[in-house]
């Protein structure tokens, strides 16, 4: 058998150009920090985020506060996905956007680095520190948080909801016209604390009685989605169980929407900065620091309107500091509880969500 | 003469001697799949049969039939069927509306032909869950689509169908297309002379012909609509919970085994099908 | 050819106006002041400009472009390879489906974890080259099915023709299948691309830190917040998807008629012999 020699050129000239593209992809990597004693730290530091979940310019601005630093920002897309990503790569993730349920992971996995002195620290408002999985404020710095509540139309619905035993009630009544988020956590966690029992709690007799409510409501309901304050605000779904923050969004675009954060009390998030251990620490820390100070976490938080952690920043826009949503009055704050982290009991929580969705 | 044509075509039909070296064509392919495919799904399979930590992901290799006893029960087995339902919904809709669209491109000139196929893929280009958003925009209440046509359409099996559609029917399309054999203009002439009317060509001429295409098309859709979740979430309002909601939410993290255990089913399920079809098809060729 | 009949013609354009009714949307709700797009608040350039400003997303589209480039030339090489080959044999063609089948039949996420399973005991590094390598196995499938049908339906005759006058199976390769099946090739490698810039799961399983390609960056934008930015990324891909399409076709139109402008006059001289 023979290949001729004009196969052989034939295939060289497809490989050749196709190989010289792929190897030309790759970027260089990161340049390790170099950090001269007492000098300013310098390098790309991989942040793991929403994407744009920070102030419009404040990546900009870093780079230009620290000359030879640059942020490169990486989607952030689930907690499991940080969570392997953390679990082989030191390196290549200097900082991560996580919460409350995902810092412990990320502890027992070793891979966390001390935050050292971040000044800016002062400003978080101490009810945000000292947290259950971080009480002594060593890896985590708080950045927002956000609830679930009720939306719903004022002209649309007869008697207003003021609690989740109201909601659950209302259904019938609105059938076809009530939604819900699809983020479980939420859903089940606050529906538990309607009927008495902790957000998170992990005991079966809880989780059936739960599992119980959600079979009852899964006929009533229209959409389980993200996209809920949207349906409210159109009309489509006139009550719906929605994030404070998509909330937010629905009320500015329909005056008719109001939110409502129930008497029984709340389960939400609390998001914060922790540094992956690597070789840009410092560099992470400097800018753990930089993203905490005033102007740059209230050029932040004008950005994405969502509920924030500096209560005694001047540069927060006055709509937003004066929206029960966005700026909860303390007794709104006192009945809130954040998502604890499940450990093994994570299967119980997916089997009652499965069966209800499965229904 | 006749025993120097018999000679050539037996040649050809293998492509002789010389022309069998052309069989290394297939090695780029072979090795990519080896590499990228093989070895990766002999690690689900393992991991199908694995634990994995909630708290940490790590892999616990227990050789345990734990996830397949979990896809067996009642709530899996009620989204499986559930997923293998919309499917094959999704199927009949992609054929009755995409093999007439097929058929009306294919008979443009070649560079019409071009021009339309270019048409209906361009807007694949543009991310999908994006254009699934706008679909959500057009058809809710108060949005373009009630205002025009009066109907309220979103969460409802029409917004899905819409949405398949936007989805499914190019991939659809462009197999059945680009299998149809340039059938001589004399074939349909031809029929036409020996008296048969337009649906009795089209099921006797066309259809035969786009046969292979139209095969790889549905192959394509119902495989990848076995895996679909943005349409019915976005527009469909998330009631019916589908297997590919499951497999991307969980199945690069605590439910690898689960997705495991589905993909090695699905895979065995199809492998058989497949060669229950070639063991039919000869014994129909047998009896002919 | 025959003209297509008027059914098939009413259900193309009816197919043609569901594709782009969401495009049509997309070019509005970029420019609409309303942040959730539910009705129109007045014009605005707030969200082009947000777009422009954001260099992750600016990052995201070159690492994407790069990505579909590389991959759609390697696998359609490969696999219009492989369904050439598949003429020599009827194993070769069992052989072609069969592996295109069950890679078409396996979801995406399945081939991503169990890569990004074996990458780090194979020493090898997250990144690009992953994500092309991961890309292009899984693409190659569909160039075999689209190719493959289409050299499954070619005309033995025309083989045999070339053998008559002279050619080998090799230059029958390549001056009378490759020029037939160019239609198919060309319809594969627009899926193969459109597919590429679309794939979320390959993507994020596989991604170094500076590869965040745009399908997993706006993947991300869905889970927290979605603003009319991302319409107006959408309608910045068509503009430029349709400048780019318009502009091969002036060329090729170009091309055409000045290479027919060539052949005439030796056609004319060898008339007149």
């Amino acid at each position: 058998m023979q290949v001729s020699r004009r196969t052989l050129l034939a295939w060289a000239a497809a490989a050749g150009p196709a190989a010289w593209l792929v190897a030309c992809g790759d970027d260089d990597d990161a340049a390790p920090a170099t950090t001269a004693p007492g000098a300013a730290p310098t390098g790309t530091l991989n942040l793991l985020n929403f994407a744009g979940w920070a102030g419009p310019t404040t990546y900009a601005d870093f780079a230009a506060a620290y000359p030879g630093a640059s942020v490169n920002e990486i989607a952030w897309v689930s907690n499991d996905d940080t969570v392997t990503k953390a679990r082989g790569r030191a390196g290549d993730i200097d900082v991560a956007l996580v919460d409350g349920t995902t810092f412990p992971r990320l502890a027992a996995l070793g891979v966390l680095a001390p935050l050292g002195n971040v000044p800016n620290m002062v400003h978080v408002d101490s009810r945000y520190r000292a947290n259950d999985w971080d009480p002594g404020d060593e890896f985590f710095a708080p950045t927002d948080h956000g609830r679930t509540g009720i939306v719903y139309r004022r002209d649309l619905v007869a008697t207003p909801p003021t609690s989740w035993a109201d909601f659950v009630s209302l259904a019938p009544e609105y059938s076809g016209k009530v939604a819900m988020l699809d983020y479980q956590r939420s859903v089940m966690g606050n529906l538990l604390v309607m009927l008495g029992h902790p957000g998170s709690s992990t005991d079966a007799a809880h989780l059936a009685e739960l599992q119980d409510v959600l079979l009852g409501l899964k006929p009533h309901l229209l959409a389980v989605s993200g996209e809920v304050g949207k349906a409210v605000a159109t009309g489509d779904a006139v009550m719906a169980m929605c994030d404070a923050y998509d909330a937010q969004l629905a009320l500015t675009s329909n005056p008719d929407v109001v939110f409502v954060d129930p008497s029984e009390g709340q389960v939400g998030y609390l998001e914060g900065l922790v540094i992956l251990d690597g070789p840009r620490n410092d560099l992470g820390r400097t800018f753990i620091d930089f993203f905490l100070a005033p102007a740059n976490y209230a050029a932040f938080i004008n950005n994405v309107a969502s509920p924030y952690v500096q209560p005694d920043n001047a540069g927060i826009d006055a709509a937003l500091r004066q929206s029960p949503v966005i700026n909860p009055p303390a007794e709104v704050v006192g009945r809130l509880s954040y998502h604890e982290f499940l450990g093994e009991a994570q299967a119980q929580w997916d089997a009652v969500w499965d069966a209800f969705g499965a229904a | 003469m006749g025993r120097r044509v018999g000679r050539l075509r037996r040649r050809l039909t293998r492509l002789g001697t010389e022309g069998a070296s052309q069989r290394f064509l297939a090695l780029p392919d072979t090795a990519l799949l080896l590499v990228a495919v093989v070895i990766p799904l002999l690690f689900v399979v393992a991991r199908s049969l694995a634990q994995v930590d909630p708290v940490t992901l790590e892999v616990n290799q227990a050789w345990t039939w734990e996830a397949y006893r979990r896809m067996l029960s009642p709530v899996y087995r009620e989204v499986l069927a559930r997923s293998a339902a919309f499917a094959a919904a999704t199927v009949v809709l992609c054929v009755a509306i995409g093999t007439p669209a097929a058929l009306a491109i294919s008979r443009l000139s070649e560079r019409w032909r071009t021009v339309m196929l270019v048409i209906v893929l361009l807007p694949s280009f543009v991310n999908f869950t994006v254009r699934i958003f706008a679909w959500q925009g057009l058809l809710a209440n108060g949005g373009p689509v009630q205002t025009v046509f009066g109907v309220r359409w979103l969460y409802q099996p029409p917004a899905v169908a819409l949405g398949m559609v936007t989805a499914y029917v190019p991939l659809y399309v462009l197999p059945v297309v680009a299998g149809l054999h340039r059938a001589p203009p004399d074939v349909f002439d031809a029929a036409a002379d020996l008296g048969a009317g337009p649906w009795r060509t089209l099921w006797r001429v066309t259809l035969p012909l786009a046969r292979v295409g139209i095969a790889t098309g549905t192959g394509v859709v119902g495989v990848l609509s076995l895996g679909e979740f943005v349409v019915p979430t976005l527009l469909g309002g998330g009631r019916v919970m589908l297997v590919g909601s499951l497999l991307a939410e969980r199945g690069a993290g605590r439910d690898q085994p689960l997705a495991g255990a589905l993909t090695t089913v699905l895979l065995l399920t199809l492998a058989l099908g497949a060669a229950l079809l070639t063991m039919a098809r000869r014994r129909v060729m047998r009896h002919e | 050819m025959s003209r297509p009949r008027p059914t098939s013609l009413a259900v193309l354009s009816a197919v043609v106006a569901v594709l782009y009714a969401p495009l049509a949307f997309l070019v509005v709700a970029g420019i609409n002041r309303n942040p959730l797009s539910t009705s129109w608040q007045g014009a605005t350039g707030r969200w082009y400009r947000a777009m422009w400003d954001d260099e992750a997303l600016r990052r995201s589209v070159a690492v994407s472009l790069r990505l579909a480039a590389v991959t759609t030339v390697v696998a359609v090489t490969a696999g219009t390879a492989m369904a050439l080959a598949m003429r020599t044999s009827p194993l070769v063609q069992r052989w072609a489906r069969g592996t295109a089948g069950m890679r078409v039949a396996t979801p995406e996420i399945v081939i991503a974890t169990g890569l990004a399973a074996v990458m780090p005991s194979a020493g090898v590094d997250f990144g690009f080259r992953p994500m092309v390598v991961a890309h292009v196995a899984y693409l190659t499938a569909y160039v075999v099915l689209i190719v493959g049908s289409r050299v499954a339906t070619l005309d033995p005759a025309l083989d045999l023709a070339a053998a008559d006058l002279g050619a080998g199976p090799w230059s029958t390769l390549r001056r009378v299948v490759l020029p037939d099946l160019s239609p198919a090739i060309g319809a594969a490698a627009l899926l193969v691309m459109a597919f590429s810039l679309d794939d979320v799961a390959l993507s994020l399983a596989l991604r170094g830190p500076t590869d965040t390609t745009l399908p997993v960056y706006l993947y991300s934008v869905v889970q927290r917040r979605v603003t009319p930015a991302v319409y107006a990324v959408g309608t910045m891909v068509v503009v430029v998807g349709a400048a780019l399409f318009l502009t091969s076709m002036a060329l090729h139109n170009l091309f055409v008629s000045t290479s027919r402008r060539a052949r005439e006059p030796r056609g004319r001289r060898a008339a007149r012999r």
